[in-house]
């Protein structure tokens, strides 16, 4: 895969203040959210190599899959901020790798309404490169009420998560889902409920494989992809919501030395 | 130069972080001298021995009449019901919870919000009696208190984000938490809600840094006690030293005795005085015996849980007579000497004087109009039965019920929850009261877990045309009721005093009121919207005093009250806190 690199800011003979480019999907909320999440007159670059995968159209606005691909962004990657444009709130997940580099994440989202999704990966200068996508969709993920929430017995299975970790050649990719309402705190009646922080740690315990903080655009019972590019001999997975509640179970053992 | 400045600027930031944080850490100090700072309110009670009473005199009986509302809050959402919360002011912001287990924190100056949390309840939460909040505990940098599934959550004062949770027990077995936890020397201390479902209840203690546990008592005789060593359980005594002494067969292993009242504290003997509620079932044919320690009050030792003393106010209890109501720390004079007694109004209709090293019963009498189940109390403060005023057993008859009883007070008491105050320059408490009686009857019933664990029914009337709450003031000394104020309605808030020599309380007609605390004579009141079922505090402000109270009908009157719904059911459900000053230019009368 060539440079693909969208330098958009140099070709537009931009002014000394680092100017942002131009989005290719023309969101009204480009410029703004860019400031508000990633910082005011933060340098951005679109770049390919940020592959964010999200299907054409939404069948159901509350579960959508988002696929972030870095497997061919050369790294390292500092931190990663992934928002939706149109959300009500719409910021979906800030990643910050550990010592061991992510080369793929992924988690599904809401949709509000048909709208761009964005992905950006702050590289060792401090340049943001961005990866854009976009997802048409019916709308009304932030709003309607969880399918959990409906329940009454939702809480027998609260907190249960199914998942594991899974040899790669080479590395781990752990894949794992929880029983988790993740209301987003715009339903009548309902309190935002919903997992703030997800942590991976590996044998050490000190330092973390990786942390990410969630907001409400994330799903609900939501099911997460890591891909990393070493396995440690087991991981422990560590998950907090605002309620204080924490979710924490061992994924994976010493098993996968052969690769 | 230029990385000069910003050197000097992290160090002038990081010290007014500090500063500030020095400044609005809540301590052991804070909180027990509560009841002698006039600038903030750090405890349930007003201070931890519950005297419900502030020193300030700037706002009195001259000048209260030019009160004036500064502010007013909604909490919001559809999920209003009863708001019974008592607020906390800490450094100009405000502490308070809110039915649904919601908290907020308030600008006191403005009103405006600076945080609110609320709670993901499950739907399956069993409150008995309103999805209520009784108020939170503020200890360092947090926000303390229970939710309806029994956990107790601390919040960061400043984020509103949680710290710790930490679940107390099982809500599916009927457990709730509704009063506010205290803290006792770095101690956080609750207790759990539940007496209708056949739980045991318990007195636990925690540490409010982590929400570790440190000791549990149980209130039913027969259970273990233990306090924590490093996460290990170390047992500390059986609570009555052995099962079946007061209960038959196994019943005390559902016996109810909820704490679901929190408790008071007393530094002068360095205990926690919790009241326990009914023994589980209702049907008091089921168990007979004194039944330990359902209705008591108790003495416990804050260091590890064990029981000093306790004193049961209805034993062997057939009325849902819970003998949860504060325990009041107080001293007076007789014949030169200082006793150091407490107090209690019981929801049986008696009021007890107590000397609270030992105990023992001083004096106790009706504060009541009538009381039917006992012809008084015998010397040790132990009730008379009075013949045919307990429910009969439905043993002894063929059909599914037993003889009923009419019984006053109604099992939603002489007094209820709702907190009375004693005035250190009257030497008065100010006892918020009903007057209604009970059609009471008692039938079959078996434990099922989760489940109403009652065997009786029931059903509550006004006993007089026109009023049905009293607000009475009453000599500790000698039983007299030196006043009185009735009002239509049940009166179901707390009630706060001061050295202005006022009594302030709400009526579920929505009004707060102030009291001449010596004739009784009401000189403000203002209508809040909604019924009063919290109680007030009082603080000063930038020089100036100030009045809260939150705002919102419901509690156990509109679910349980039977024909007093005639009274009430036009009550509309509410949730604000109103706050109220005296403007440093009207001080002076007129």
């Amino acid at each position: 895969m060539g440079r693909l690199v969208w330098m958009l800011c140099g070709l537009m003979a931009a002014p000394v203040l680092a100017a942002v480019p131009q989005d290719p999907f023309g969101s009204p909320m480009w410029e703004y959210n860019l400031s508000r999440y990633l910082g005011e007159g933060s340098r951005v670059v679109h770049d390919e190599r940020v592959q964010l995968v999200v299907p054409p159209f939404a069948e159901d606005s509350a579960q959508v899959p988002l696929t972030l691909d870095l497997s061919a962004y050369p790294g390292p990657v500092q931190q990663i901020i992934t928002w939706v444009d149109l959300n009500p709130i719409p910021h979906l997940f800030t990643l910050t790798p550990g010592a061991t580099q992510a080369r793929l994440v992924s988690l599904n989202f809401r949709v509000q309404q048909a709208t761009t999704v964005r992905a950006a990966v702050r590289d060792a200068d401090g340049v943001w490169h961005i990866g854009s996508a976009y997802v048409d969709a019916a709308g009304g993920g932030c709003t309607a009420p969880s399918l959990t929430g409906a329940n009454p017995d939702w809480e027998q299975h609260f907190g249960t998560i199914h998942g594991g970790a899974f040899a790669r050649l080479p590395g781990v990719r752990y894949k794992f889902s929880v029983m988790h309402p993740m209301d987003s705190g715009m339903v009548g009646d309902v309190p935002a409920f919903h997992i703030e922080s997800v942590r991976l740690t590996g044998p050490g315990g000190d330092a973390p494989l990786l942390t990410m903080t969630l907001s409400q655009s994330a799903a609900e019972n939501p099911m997460f992809v890591f891909e990393l590019e070493q396995q440690p001999p087991y991981t422990v997975l560590w998950m907090r919501d605002n309620n204080g509640n924490v979710f924490e179970r061992r994924l994976g053992e010493a098993s996968g030395a052969e690769s | 130069m230029r990385s000069n400045r910003i050197g000097m600027q992290f160090t002038a930031s990081a010290l007014a972080l500090a500063v500030s944080y020095g400044a609005n850490a809540v301590t052991d100090e804070d909180i027990m001298n509560d009841h002698m700072t006039t600038d903030d309110v750090v405890s349930y009670g007003m201070g931890l021995q519950g005297q419900r009473f502030s020193t300030l005199d700037t706002l009195n009986t001259d000048n209260v009449r030019n009160l004036q509302p500064a502010w007013a809050f909604a909490f919001g959402g559809e999920k209003m019901r009863g708001q019974e919360s008592q607020p906390m002011v800490k450094d100009g912001v405000m502490y308070v919870s809110a039915s649904y287990s919601r908290v907020y924190a308030i600008d006191a100056k403005t009103g405006e919000e600076l945080w609110q949390y609320d709670a993901r309840l499950p739907d399956g939460i069993m409150p008995c009696c309103d999805v209520i909040n009784r108020g939170v505990a503020l200890y360092d940098d947090k926000v303390i208190f229970g939710t309806l599934d029994a956990k107790l959550v601390a919040l960061n004062k400043d984020t509103g984000k949680v710290v710790w949770i930490k679940k107390v027990a099982d809500y599916q077995a009927g457990y709730s938490i509704t009063a506010a936890p205290i803290i006792v020397n770095g101690k956080l201390i609750t207790g759990v809600s539940g007496g209708e479902f056949g739980i045991v209840g318990k007195v636990e203690a925690y540490d409010p840094n982590t929400g570790e546990i440190l000791w549990t008592r149980p209130t039913v005789e027969g259970h273990m006690g233990y306090v924590y060593k490093d996460g290990e359980a170390i047992e500390n005594g059986i609570s009555g030293g052995e099962a079946g002494r007061t209960w038959p067969g196994d019943l005390w292993k559902t016996g109810g005795a909820a704490t679901w009242l929190g408790g008071t504290y007393d530094p002068v003997t360095d205990s926690l005085f919790f009241g326990t509620g009914n023994p589980a079932p209702w049907n008091s044919h089921l168990r007979p015996g004194d039944n330990l320690f359902s209705s008591s009050r108790l003495a416990i030792d804050p260091n590890d849980g064990s029981i000093k003393w306790h004193f049961q106010t209805t034993p062997h209890d057939g009325w849902d007579y819970d003998g949860v109501n504060e325990l009041i720390s107080f001293d007076y004079e007789d014949d030169g000497d200082v006793v150091h007694a407490a107090a209690t109004a019981d929801r049986n209709g008696f009021f007890y004087v107590l000397n609270r090293e030992t105990g023992d019963f001083i004096r106790g009498f009706p504060f009541v109009d009538k009381i039917t189940w006992a012809e008084g109390l015998d010397d040790n403060g132990r009730p008379i039965y009075a013949d045919g005023g307990r429910p009969g057993n439905p043993a002894d008859v063929s059909a599914d019920k037993g003889e009923p009883v009419l019984a006053q007070p109604s099992f939603l008491g002489g007094k209820n929850w709702m907190p009375m105050a004693f005035n250190q320059e009257t030497g008065l408490f100010y006892v918020p009261s009903n007057e209604w009686a009970m059609d009471i009857w008692n039938e079959p019933v078996s434990y099922k877990k989760g489940a109403a664990y009652l065997g009786a029914g029931f059903t509550i009337r006004p006993v007089n045309d026109d009023y049905i709450g009293v607000l009475r003031a009453i000599d500790p000394k000698t039983g007299e009721e030196v006043w009185r104020h009735e009002n239509r309605a049940p009166l179901w808030g707390g009630v706060m005093t001061t050295a202005g020599d006022l009594v302030f309380t709400g009526t579920p007609e929505g009004y707060l009121k102030a009291f001449d605390a010596k004739t009784g004579e009401e000189l403000y009141r203002f209508n809040t919207g909604s019924g009063v079922v919290g109680t007030p505090i009082t603080w000063e402000m930038d020089g100036e005093q100030y009045v809260s109270v939150a705002s919102g009908w419901g509690g156990a009157v509109p679910l349980w009250g039977g024909e007093v719904a005639r009274v009430v059911k036009d009550f509309n459900q509410g949730g604000m806190v109103w706050t109220f000053k005296l403007p440093s230019d009207r001080v002076a009368g007129n």
